[in-house]
């Protein structure tokens, strides 16, 4: 058998039911289907409703028409129930047409943001900006909304005593409205009468309604309360297959499906529910308010009766729908609404935003507390707790007693002023209410803080409603109306409490939820037009509740015409959490960028912090550095400065003189040799280094070893051959054994011309009686390791004979140098002579070195004679011919002397004789010069 | 900076060599021998070094065509001549030597013959371009060293040869002489020294 659940408890019925069977909310709508359901993102069909413009409400109209809002002032914006006594909707014209009232609302946000109320740019955008619902907190008591200033002027003490009185308030419900509200029942009447959605509302509701009390505010505000009312662990609707069983027309609210309806369909309507026309609101009216004095535990004055039925049954079905909810636990509601119900975060919400609300959104927010309350509290389907029924209902008695403590002026507006108008009027902060009773602010009106505090009892989290709040100065019920859609399952309403961001924030959860779960099509089924703008990109992810701003450091936005507000951009409105508390924070107080936040500051950073310091452009230099930079200075420029070349004085070539020189000394030189002369006389006087040398000679053993080093060069072979001669000829004649070693690389061949040349008499054989162990290297190095360890320093000789040099006759006792019996040194250089006597003479041990140099290296080596490192000298060719003279042997060295003497006498005489022309010559010149005449 | 690894070798064998004068240890004596042959080796191979950076520095002449090329290369020619034969025949060969002493013994005693020629000329020239105190005294000195160094022809001035010229040779020139050698070996030291500190960096280091 087919089903149909019902849209309010979820529970099944039959087919063909009219009402539920449990909760007696109608089942099949009034209305023709609609078509397919309108999904969030979609555009809904624009329909033609400007014929319904006259019989729109005032505040609707004034939504629909900004041009002549904007004429108003901007608190008649925030206020629209104001403006319902001057046009009666039943003035305006009923046409037959289908009744959109909302169509054009989203026309016009298509057309114009700035048309578009807060609350409703706050919906299709699905982020309400933090700073936009900032001044409603902040909000200065002036900007009072008109209509409570109305209220104050119509209301008389009379009136509202009698309205106070709990006695009137049970019996009396309905017969002591206020004015303004009596005005407003009046045309709420005409509405009905005019309205067919009105009249279809009530009509149905009260003819199966058992009760026939919470269906009698409107069908659309009653689904709207009674889907708030899903408890948090509700499951969500089954799949769309079971949503298509049930009927179109089901899956919109009521009074969207009223709207929609033609003309025909609502006389239909009127026909059906003569009880309606006929009692007007005056049933519905009292039907509320009896319930809401039933329902209450505590004898709380109901001032309900005050308002319409739509919006009394508001507050007072929010126990109703809390004990609902309790008792049937298998509720279906459309799940967009349950799945708002199970967010958990907005519990945490503070309170002090509450204020806001307008009367007719705060029993909306009462409702919304209701599923989170237990149900073995709520036994009744209508039962209501005290915090649920309207303070300004229930709490008359109460209120004044508990503001007495308050000023004078508190009490003469709880005396003459209904409660909820004399907290709303600010002055009396909220009293200290029990544990279960948390702080109400004062300002809030009483039967919406009896509200507040009910649910909050409800929840059983008094801490979260003993946060004090701060008055609320604006009923911003249209900046807070967005939030309906994003109710929480539990703590405090979030219709009073959640800020714009948070409701925003909600509302994403809400659709992730709705979308993970797989409930479009029942989420589709309820969404009016202008809510399936609604667009799940536009939501922020997380938006967490801006900081409190002081009141003093700000600009109240609240002041700015909504045009203004609606035209900041979205993305400005969803920032991070962390992001809209630093832009906070960082509001400019001053300027004309006063009230912006996120404007780059002229701070330090771009403020020198101080003027520059003066460098004084003068060198600080003491004197000795000034000294060096001039110095330094010079140098630089004499670098610089071109140097004069200086001529040098022109030298007169004489190459005519070197040739006479050359020729002179050539003739002086060999005509001697030519001839075989001897002129020259030998010297009667032998020097002492030379009759040294002969001695060492003599004294040599027989078959001495003598080491023989040639260590001069070829260009003065002719003077060392010379003056060597005789004392090499000399040791060959006493039998010496000749080791000959050089420390040139010519000295070897040297040595082999020496001997050829004069010593070939004596026969001497290589091998036999003398060795050529040839070139040492080393320098003084090659010395002192030859005086060290001759084999090792020369450790390869040339083989004589097929005998090894070292294994020769002449070398074959030989292992150190102290082993030869003299060392002979033959050098043309001082440094030669050197060598030998500081390498080697430490290895001599005693043994005698004799030297036979050069005349020009004489001078230097003689000290080494004189200190007896060098035992005989032979200086030259003077010398050699002295020791040919003392042995009695003249050979080479007389041969030479000749000659010799001849070439020093005549260039010694060139010298004088050319020394004294250019002396001459200079005198002459300088003599000259001084003349002037060069 | 040349790298630390030369200058620590440098020191180290300086300091070994001096253990080996100053410690009389067998051991210090024994590393200063052996150090002092690497030394000889070394030497032989700085002189084939030598041979072989002349000979690189003529080909290079040669190639480049430089002024008196030939010069080079005929130095060229004479070496390779020379270190064939003497790898040849060897260094004993008594041929090979009186062709080197036919040329290098007149090459450098002509040089030396020119020396002779080219000092007394300067010798005259030298009161001309520069007339003052010591370029008298230096005249004179050397003309008495001269006169004095042997007999003079025809005759003999004793004073010449057995006074003043041993007199100038003997004191003034010992002097000098003398003053010259503790200058040189001061100075050895010093640089010895420096080496051992690692001043002075002749093995490459500045």
């Amino acid at each position: 058998m087919a089903e149909v659940r019902c849209p309010m408890c979820s529970k099944p019925n039959p087919e063909n039911s009219v009402s539920c069977q449990y909760c007696q909310a109608r089942i099949q709508p009034l209305t023709a289907p609609l078509g397919d359901p309108i999904h969030p993102g979609e555009e809904p069909t624009k329909k033609s409703t400007s014929e319904l413009e006259p019989v729109l409400p005032e505040w609707l109209r004034k939504v629909r028409n900004p041009e002549a809002e904007s004429d108003q002032p901007d608190a008649s914006t925030d206020m629209p129930l104001d403006r319902f006594p001057e046009k009666p909707p039943s003035e305006q014209p009923v046409e037959e047409e289908p009744v959109d009232l909302l169509s054009r609302l989203t026309s016009q946000d298509a057309d114009d943001d700035e048309e578009i109320p807060d609350w409703l740019a706050n919906m299709r955008t699905g982020s309400g900006a933090p700073a936009r619902q900032e001044p409603a907190q902040a909000a200065e008591p002036q900007v009072q909304a008109d209509w409570l200033t109305d209220l104050r002027q119509d209301e008389t003490p009379a009136e509202v005593s009698a309205a106070s009185t709990p006695e009137n308030e049970g019996g009396q419900i309905g017969g002591d409205l206020p004015g303004w509200l009596s005005d407003l029942e009046k045309e709420s009447r005409k509405e009905e009468e005019s309205l067919p959605w009105m009249a279809d509302a009530t009509g149905t509701e009260s003819e199966g309604t058992p009760t026939g009390q919470a269906e009698e505010s409107g069908d659309w505000l009653a689904d709207l309360k009674s889907e708030t009312s899903v408890p948090a662990d509700f499951e969500p609707a089954p799949p769309s297959g079971q949503t298509d069983e049930i009927p179109g027309s089901t899956d919109l609210p009521d009074w969207l499906s009223g709207l929609t309806t033609e003309s025909a369909a609502s006389e239909t309507l009127a026909e059906d529910q003569p009880e309606i026309a006929a009692g007007g609101l005056t049933d519905w009216f009292g039907q509320a308010d009896e319930k809401a004095v039933d329902s209450a535990p505590a004898p709380e004055p109901g001032s309900d009766v005050d308002l319409p039925g739509w919006l009394s049954n508001l507050g007072a079905e929010a126990p109703g729908a809390v004990a609902a909810q309790a008792s049937a636990d298998s509720v279906e509601l459309p799940d967009w609404f349950g799945q708002s119900a199970e967010q958990p975060e907005s519990s945490a919400v503070p309170l002090q935003e509450t204020g806001s609300l307008p009367d007719w959104l705060s029993g909306l927010d009462a409702e919304s507390t209701a599923p989170a309350a237990p149900a073995d509290e709520k036994p009744s389907a209508f039962d209501t707790t005290e915090g649920a029924v309207p303070d300004w209902m229930g709490q008359p008695a109460q209120e004044p007693a508990e503001m007495a403590p308050d000023t004078a002026l508190t009490e003469d507006a709880g005396a003459v002023l209904p409660d909820w108008l004399a907290a709303s009027m600010g002055e009396a902060p909220a009293p200290a209410q029990p544990a279960e009773q948390p702080a109400i602010p004062a300002d809030l009106p009483d039967w919406l803080a009896g509200v507040t505090a009910g649910a909050a009892a409800l929840t059983g989290e008094p801490e979260q409603a003993q946060v004090p709040l701060e008055p609320q100065q604006e009923a911003d019920w249209q900046a807070s109306l967005p939030a309906a859609e994003s109710q929480p399952a539990e703590a405090v309403s979030p219709f009073m409490t959640e800020s714009p961001a948070e409701v925003d924030s909600a509302a994403a959860v809400f659709l992730e939820r709705a979308s993970a779960e797989d409930v479009e099509s029942a989420f589709s089924m309820d969404m009016p037009d202008w809510l399936s703008s609604v667009k799940p990109t536009e939501i922020p992810q997380a938006v967490e509740t801006p900081a409190p701003v002081d009141e003093g450091d700000e600009i109240s936005p609240a002041s700015l015409p909504s045009w203004v507000q609606a035209m900041r951009p979205v993305e400005s409105a969803a920032p991070d959490a962390a992001g809209a508390v630093q832009g906070e924070a960082d509001v400019l107080t001053e300027g004309p960028l006063a009230g912006l936040s996120g404007v780059l500051p002229a701070g330090p950073a771009f403020v020198p912090g101080r003027k520059p310091q003066a460098y004084a452009l003068k060198l600080q230099a003491d004197d000795d550095q000034q000294a060096n930079a001039a110095l330094l200075e010079r140098i630089v420029a004499g670098e610089t400065e071109p140097v004069p070349l200086t001529s040098s004085e022109l030298v007169l070539s004489v190459r005519v003189l070197r040739w006479v020189i050359f020729g002179i000394l050539l003739l002086a030189v060999g005509l001697p040799l030519l001839a075989r002369s001897r002129f020259t006389p030998v010297p009667s006087l032998f020097p002492d280094e030379t009759l040294n040398a002969r001695q060492a000679v003599i004294d040599l053993p027989e078959n001495a070893a003598v080491l023989l080093i040639f260590g001069y060069e070829a260009s003065l072979s002719g003077e060392m051959e010379a003056a060597a001669s005789p004392l090499v000829d000399h040791l060959m004649l006493r039998g010496a054994r000749l080791a000959i070693l050089s420390t040139l690389p010519n000295g070897p061949l040297l040595a082999e011309r020496f001997l050829a040349r004069t010593q070939a008499g004596h026969n001497y054989q290589a091998g036999e009686h003398y060795i050529n162990m040839g070139y040492l290297p080393g320098g003084p190095a090659g010395v002192f390791g030859f005086a060290q360890w001759p084999a090792r320093a020369m450790p390869v000789l040339p083989a004589l004979g097929g005998v090894p040099g070292w294994q020769s006759q002449v070398l074959q006792d030989i292992e150190s140098l102290s082993d030869f019996d003299a060392v002979i040194v033959l050098t043309d250089s001082a440094e030669g002579g050197q060598v030998w006597v500081e390498q080697a003479g430490p290895f001599m041990a005693g043994k005698p070195m004799l030297m036979v140099v050069s005349a020009q290296a004489e001078p230097v080596l003689r000290p080494y004679f004189d200190s007896g490192q060098v035992k005989g000298m032979v200086s030259g060719l003077a010398g050699g011919a002295a020791y040919e003279t003392v042995n009695r042997s003249p050979g080479m060295a007389i041969r030479y002397l000749d000659g010799f003497s001849m070439g020093l006498f005549v260039a010694v005489l060139m010298i004088v004789i050319g020394g004294l022309w250019s002396l001459i010559s200079a005198w002459r010149f300088q003599r000259a010069r001084a003349a002037g005449e060069v | 900076m040349k790298s630390p690894f030369a200058t620590a070798i440098a020191i180290a064998f300086g300091l070994l060599v001096l253990l080996g004068y100053f410690v009389p240890v067998l051991a210090f004596q024994l590393i200063r021998q052996e150090i002092t042959l690497w030394a000889i080796i070394l030497a032989a191979f700085a002189v084939l070094a030598g041979i072989a950076n002349l000979l690189a520095v003529h080909l290079e002449k040669i190639n480049r065509r430089q002024k008196g090329y030939y010069y080079s290369l005929l130095l060229v020619i004479s070496l390779a001549i020379a270190a064939i034969v003497g790898l040849v025949v060897g260094p004993q060969n008594p041929s090979l030597r009186r062709w080197v002493g036919a040329v290098i013994i007149p090459v450098e005693a002509g040089l030396m013959a020119t020396l002779a020629v080219t000092l007394v000329y300067a010798s005259i020239r030298l009161l001309r371009r520069r007339l003052d105190m010591m370029t008298v005294i230096f005249i004179v000195t050397a003309v008495l060293v001269l006169l004095g160094l042997v007999p003079l022809p025809f005759a003999e001035i004793g004073i010449l040869n057995y006074i003043i010229r041993p007199f100038i040779a003997h004191v003034p020139a010992l002097a000098g002489a003398r003053g010259l050698l503790i200058g040189v070996a001061l100075g050895t030291l010093l640089t010895g020294l420096r080496i051992l500190f690692g001043a002075d960096r002749p093995y490459g280091g500045k």
